[in-house]
């Protein structure tokens, strides 16, 4: 099943790229279908099959190519089963303004392909490997109409993620040395508890790091703001989603299911880890107040908020797991809905700027209502879902009883308060203030932009009780 | 979900019905305020039950625990019920007031559904059980309420606006804070459950102290109030009535929360809060009197007014055993003041819809020849001024009571608390001073121009303020009457027993005579004497204190701006960092070279002393020679020198002289090793 799931958008995707210039009508069509038949049959192999793995290729007894839906992987699958489609629905719409949208659809539905396999692997080594092909599958779509800034961008994008790739490259192959397997085991490879401490802890932050360098952790987070001048359902979708959750999750997965809390907890490593991402936290924020270009300052929330996800998995105890991960869906939500809200009016308008969205309540209302749903949303404001994530990071940083967790919460804190400066500020005065009309604007997006809106604006407030139940299903995972 | 559903549908009804009144009055407005006005009658029905039940002793109460985080919790007890039900009233009064307000106003719709969200928000807080219940409701309160104070849209609505936005932001982030450093198990602590026994003291003073930052900036507490004296007149009078009646009530909710459950048994609590109230009486009063704007006098007011519950806050605690007069004072000074401060306001809100202006100087004799509204005006100002026979008396005694009461507790040399019953009558001195200021100003100065004899207010208007206003006298004729069952009904959510209080005893009406004598001295000195001028057509106020004078510009927004740069500039410190790294290991990693290229005529040696020299010029150039900057670039000179040089060492070399110099220097050393050797 998961499978068949896996290999449709490959041939979705393949049938576009032979497709050509032709018929957007059938492009998009192929685009729609294989997306929706994907998620259903992800959430099909969700449902009837957890926990079955599948031996795609064998290079060697031990280095396979293997799937299997584990409590993490469901998750992480789950979530972008949900969000790509309608992503797909609102690329149709934005991508009428751009050119080449053939080999853009194929790429799209590639890396779908691409980040599905990420989230169901069963081991390091197919972690690994379709973790680079993602990043070769999504270059192309940063570099998308090939202009200065973003082949610049794209490259940028490259010797970041290649480069670092190489320190978990490092990673992987030092478990293979140090034991027979590296199938995720939760808990931490066994083999490797009896492997040289100091060693293990070195291999073990070069790959944080290295996987790391897709959630935009400091000082390897310089890609992510200059690759939003990507197309918007790249960046909302790619950079604010799949890509760098698959960062998020290649670490979780490092972390609990390769090497192990028992290995690495208490250790300097941790600290490392765990102070890294607590300053990333803060200076993502403070970083985003100044930046004046919408979609870079919603990239630097993005760095912010990844680093929320990876302080929770660094915390290393269970409830961290929890936490950092029902951030990361939480996140995903919220950050796609605002990132399509930037798309949208940088596609009806043309203005990239935050101050060139003063007064624009009037002009597009249905977006910036939804741009200032999600601006309160994100700052924490209970009983919204930010706050229920946020509340299980905080809990669980004063419950590790480690002093950087301790403070990661006056941390977090602070960056609530950024997060309301940046965010909570372009939201009031697109509605307070008057407005600086332009010659040649266009008012609200069409439906297809407009459905993803209200999807999530009404997923954000359902969740608003269904939160708990979610939350619940992760603790039962975590084996609390 | 257990419990009486009843509350659940009283809390959610407003929140449910906003985009509903939204919709409608999109084509309508009219619509639109009606809807507001029924729901929120709708809502004060069902409250009037809750109360009805909660009076009779059966506490109702709903737990949802799948909601949110750690479950949604609602009881209603006496003081819980009442207040809901009291806030639910006064929207009502407001939003049938509102109907007439908004006739020629602009974005109604969007003011009715703010009006309704908060309207739920401020029931949710009322009756919230548990600490991150209120907080939740706080935080929704203080968000839904912002476009209150920026409905206008004027520049001056939207600065207010501002400050009150971010008050409450970095407010809600300190309660927030404050919420998460409390010991674990407060977190589910109910209050109708009572004090926890067992927890550490003094691991709570700081978690306090942020959530009293939090909700004492909503109640108006210096220093964080600077929001009020802007955010009130920028506000619809309607709003402005609920500010200052509901939601200034909503943040003593929480400090009172602070007080009794949380810091019960800390003296150094509430010394603070004991304190906080005398600085804030003292503040707000100074500056009613020396207010202009009607609206902003009323704000002061509020502030002043507040400062007096928090007095008796921080008396009840430090009388503790003893200080039930102290909770009562209190209890009955805040349904009294949300009375008079909604009267007040509603009526201020006709004169200023009248007249379009809100300057004391304009308004003059507005009242003239409106009985109506001089009663209802009237009936506000002698609650506020603790006259004998209204309501407030009645309150502000008790208060004074419990003061003289731990006047005798502390030994003779505390002379700050003797201080601080004279501040205390000095401050309702205050109030009467500038209450009889608005008063005379408005009801018997001379208007200029011929009085206008249309109808000024609609009667729905002025019945909801009429129907207010008797409340006042009444409760002040018979205040055993009430003030024992205000007492029955409240007392016990505040950890104290009702006790019988004697009103018109001598010691209270000597209180009282002291108040409204120092009142007099004021309003005859300071403000007719002082702060005042006889012009033609009657008597113009001043303000000798510039505008740009208050704590808000002088203090928080220069910080805020500090705090600012100093965020750039880290930020900007370490983003430079990786980048620095990338090129410091790009020239030492790919030979890239970073010397200068010689000049033409020049070699390394004629180049790096040529730097250096610029170098020392520069520093000179900086320091001692700030007037004759030495301006020549070293290196070129350096590098023209030595171009010079080879070249004349050239033609020196080529010159017959020279050789003619070196063949003879050869002839002497072969003549000089011949002779001696």
């Amino acid at each position: 099943m998961l499978l068949i799931a896996v290999l449709i958008p490959i041939a979705g995707s393949a049938l576009i790229f032979s497709l050509g210039r032709k018929g957007r009508r059938i492009r998009r069509w192929i685009a729609i279908t294989s997306t929706v038949a994907t998620s259903v049959f992800v959430c099909l192999a969700l449902l009837t099959e957890p926990g079955r793995s599948y031996v795609l290729l064998e290079f060697t007894p031990r280095m396979t190519i293997a799937f299997q839906l584990d409590g993490m992987g469901t998750v992480f699958a789950g979530l972008i089963a949900f969000l790509w489609p309608l992503a797909m629905v609102y690329a149709f719409e934005y991508m009428e303004h751009e050119p080449s949208e053939n080999a853009f659809f194929g790429q799209y539905l590639l890396s779908y392909a691409m980040t599905l396999v990420i989230a169901s692997s069963q081991n390091l080594f197919t972690l690994y490997f379709f973790f680079e092909s993602l990043t070769l599958a999504t270059v192309f779509l940063v570099a998308h109409g090939f202009s200065r800034r973003s082949v610049y961008a794209a490259r940028k994008y490259l010797y970041y993620s290649l480069g670092a790739a190489s320190l978990g490259f490092l990673s992987m192959i030092s478990v293979l040395v140090y034991s027979d397997t590296t199938a995720f085991v939760y808990g931490g490879i066994p083999a490797l508890q009896q492997a040289p401490h100091t060693m293990m802890l070195l291999l073990f932050v070069l790959g944080f790091f290295g996987f790391g360098v897709k959630a935009a952790v400091f000082p390897l987070h310089g890609w992510l703001p200059t690759a939003s001048v990507a197309p918007t359902p790249v960046t909302s979708l790619l950079h604010a989603v799949a890509v760098v959750n698959a960062g998020v999750f290649s670490v979780a997965r490092l972390a609990y299911y390769v090497y192990g809390p028992t290995l690495i907890s208490g250790t300097w490593a941790q600290t490392l880890c765990l102070s890294m991402a607590a300053f990333t936290i803060l200076f993502a924020s403070a970083r985003a107040v100044h930046e004046q270009h919408l979609k870079r300052r919603l990239a630097f929330s993005t760095i912010s908020n990844l680093s929320y996800m990876l302080f929770g998995l660094m915390l290393l105890t269970p409830l961290g797991l929890k936490a950092g991960l029902l951030h990361m869906i939480f996140h995903s939500l919220v950050k796609i809905t605002l990132f399509s809200c930037a798309g949208a009016i940088m596609v009806q308008t043309g203005r990239q700027y935050v101050q060139e969205l003063r007064g624009l309540g009037r002009q597009m209302p249905i977006v910036m209502t939804v741009f200032a749903f999600c601006a309160v949303e994100l700052v924490g404001i209970p009983p919204f879902i930010i706050f229920q994530s946020k509340w299980a990071l905080v809990t669980a940083g004063f419950q590790s009883g480690h002093i950087v967790g301790i403070l990661g919460v006056v941390v977090l804190l602070i960056s609530a308060g950024f997060t309301a400066a940046y965010l909570l500020k372009p939201a009031v005065t697109a509605f307070a203030l008057p407005l600086e009309r332009r010659a040649g604007e266009k008012r609200d997006p069409g439906w297809q932009m407009r459905t993803l809106f209200f999807v999530m604006v009404a997923a954000m407030l359902s969740l608003v009780l269904l939160g708990k139940p979610i939350a619940d299903y992760l603790t039962h995972m975590v084996g609390l | 979900m257990q419990g009486n559903i009843l509350l659940l549908i009283a809390v959610m009804l407003p929140v449910l019905a906003a985009p509903v009144a939204y919709a409608a009055g999109r084509r309508q407005h009219r619509r639109a305020l009606l809807w507001m006005a029924g729901v929120s009658a709708a809502s004060f029905l069902l409250l009037s039950v809750v109360l009805y039940m909660a009076v009779r002793g059966q506490t109702l109460t709903f737990a949802w625990e799948q909601f949110g985080v750690m479950g949604l919790h609602l009881a209603a007890d006496g003081f819980r019920a009442l207040f809901a039900w009291l806030s639910a009233l006064l929207f009502t009064g407001a939003s049938i007031y509102s109907v007439s307000y908004f006739k020629t106003k602009t974005n109604v719709p969007r003011f009715v559904f703010f009006t309704l969200l908060t309207l739920s928000a401020v029931i949710g807080l009322f009756v919230s059980d548990r600490m991150l219940t209120t907080v939740m409701f706080f935080e929704v309160m203080s968000l839904a309420s912002y476009p209150w104070v920026a409905h206008e849209e004027t520049p001056e609505a939207l600065r207010a606006a501002q400050s009150y936005l971010w008050i409450a932001i970095i407010g809600g982030l300190c309660m927030l804070m404050g919420m998460l450093l409390l010991p674990a198990e407060l977190w589910s602590l109910s209050y109708s459950q009572g004090l926890p026994r067992g927890v550490d003291a003094s691991r709570l003073m700081l978690p306090a102290v942020l959530m009293l930052i939090g909700f004492g900036a909503k109640a108006g507490a210096f220093p964080l109030h600077v929001w009020l004296p802007r955010a009130y007149p920028a506000a619809p009078a309607p709003a402005a009535a609920l500010l200052s009646a509901v939601l200034s009530k909503a943040g003593v909710f929480g400090v009172l929360l602070l007080s009794v459950y949380i810091m019960g048994d800390m003296p150094a609590w509430h010394t603070l809060i004991f304190w906080i109230g005398i600085v804030t009486m003292l503040v707000g009063g100074v500056w009613a009197l020396l207010s202009m704007n009607i609206m902003r006098v009323l704000a002061w007011s509020s502030m002043s007014q507040i400062g007096f519950i928090l007095v008796g806050a921080g008396l009840y605690g430090l009388l503790s055993a003893h200080g039930s007069i102290a909770a009562q004072g209190l209890f009955a000074h805040m349904v009294n003041h949300s009375l008079f401060k909604a009267i007040l306001f509603l009526c201020a809100g006709i004169a200023v819809m009248n007249v379009g202006k809100r300057h004391l100087n304009d308004l003059r004799g507005f009242g003239r020849g409106k009985p109506w509204l001089h009663f209802a005006f009237l009936m506000g100002m002698l609650g506020v001024a603790g006259v004998p026979l209204w309501s407030g008396f009645a309150s502000k005694s008790m208060l004074h009571e419990s003061l003289t009461a731990y006047l005798h507790l502390l030994p003779s040399g505390a002379w700050p608390y003797a201080a601080a019953e004279w501040l205390f009558i000095l401050s309702g001195g205050m109030t009467v001073a500038y209450m009889l200021k608005l008063y005379i100003c408005l009801f018997w100065e001379h208007p200029e121009g011929k009085p206008d004899k249309r109808p000024y207010a609609p009667r729905t208007s002025l019945a909801v303020i009429l129907t207010l206003s008797v409340f006042p006298l009444l409760m002040g004729l018979f205040p055993a009457l009430f003030m024992d069952g205000l007492s029955g009904i409240g007392a016990r959510f505040l950890l104290a027993h009702a006790e019988p209080f004697a009103v018109f005893s001598a010691e209270n009406l000597l209180g009282a005579a002291w108040s409204i004598a120092a009142g007099l001295i004021l309003y005859f000195v300071v403000i007719r004497g002082l702060l005042s001028e006889k012009i033609e057509g009657g008597r113009g106020y001043m303000n000798p204190v510039p505008a740009r004078v208050n704590l808000e510009d002088i203090v928080y927004r220069p910080a805020l701006k500090a705090l600012e740069a100093a965020v750039a500039w880290f930020s900007w410190a370490v983003a430079m960092l990786p980048e620095a790294l990338l090129a410091l290991l790009r020239r030492a990693l790919l030979h890239v070279r970073a010397w200068r290229v010689p000049m033409p005529g020049g070699n390394r040696f004629t180049s790096a002393l040529g730097e250096l020299l610029n170098g020392v010029a520069w520093l000179l150039n900086r320091t001692v020679r700030k007037k004759h900057p030495i301006d020549l670039d070293f290196a070129c000179a350096l590098a023209a020198t030595n171009e010079e040089l080879g070249r004349s060492m050239k033609r020196l070399k080529r010159s017959l002289s020279y050789n003619l110099l070196l063949f003879c220097v050869g002839l002497f050393g072969l003549l000089a090793y011949l002779i001696f050797v």
